[in-house]
């Protein structure tokens, strides 16, 4: 019984988060801002509905699936932000107008 | 890293039999063959790890606190009535000297909500971040601090 509850609270966070994403995606405006806010989806949502359906399925070779498949997500989607943050960086001119430039150290 | 893959098998089939084990034990030393012969892995990576075991997990628990925090301002961001952001693009210098801890780097910058690595040229990262506040002191962060204790670890 508490672990269902437990479960359920955490699936209830992650969940949470996402739409929060949603939200978010639309109330900004620019693509990096919009990134931003969808990669909290990805990490801090799909963790935390993982970690509510591991409770669920307690000690067995479900949940170690489950857990090889936060480490693979933790592992894919920083890669692809980082490809379209790049490509996103590269080809649009004005980006300085989005967003201030500041450097430390010499580059 | 030859057990890890043996374990990776037996979760991915669910059960454990002699077969299966068995199979896996001679599929698992055919890919470690693999890893050594074409893509650069020596075992000298599982000394650096087994020296640095207890950072490793230390590093681990940094980065879920991080998360946790920045995914808590970030979603704070998004509930604001007026939404008043200053993005900014960070560039600094980091002296990593090796690419897969400098990877590390990257993507942990890039899994901490509110930053992401646009670029990593050798040692010069170029970091978005969607608030100031978010970027303050990124070229001095925990992360790496740490990455670069076991970096030291490693080499020394």
């Amino acid at each position: 019984m508490i672990r269902l509850i437990l479960s359920a609270l955490f699936i209830f966070a992650g969940v949470n988060v996402i739409v929060t994403a949603l939200i978010g995606n639309y109330r900004f405006s620019y693509v990096l801002n919009r990134m931003q806010v969808g990669a909290t989806a990805d990490t801090m949502g799909a963790i935390l509905v993982l970690i509510g359906l591991v409770i669920r399925a307690g000690w067995s070779m479900i949940s170690l699936k489950l857990f090889i498949m936060i480490i693979f997500f933790w592992v894919a989607s920083p890669v692809s932000a980082h490809f379209l943050a790049r490509t996103e960086a590269i080809a649009n001119e004005n980006i300085l107008d989005e967003c201030e430039v500041v450097s430390h150290g010499d580059i | 890293m030859y057990i890890l893959l043996l374990v990776f098998w037996i979760i991915l089939n669910g059960k454990i039999t002699l077969e299966i084990l068995l199979i896996g034990a001679v599929f698992a030393a055919a890919i470690f063959w693999f890893m050594c012969k074409f893509l650069e892995y020596s075992p000298k990576y599982e000394i650096c790890v087994a020296k640095n075991i207890l950072w490793i997990l230390t590093y681990f628990v940094v980065l879920l606190i991080e998360i946790f925090k920045s995914a808590i301002t970030v979603y704070k961001l998004v509930y604001s009535r007026k939404i008043e952001i200053q993005p900014q693009m960070v560039f600094f210098n980091v002296d990593i000297k090796s690419e897969f801890l400098r990877f590390v780097l990257a993507n942990s910058i890039t899994l901490t909500p509110g930053t992401i690595t646009v670029d990593v040229d050798e040692n010069h990262f170029c970091v978005h971040a969607l608030d100031y506040t978010l970027a303050e002191g990124i070229e001095s962060s925990v992360f790496i601090k740490i990455l670069k204790i076991m970096e030291a670890n490693c080499n020394g």
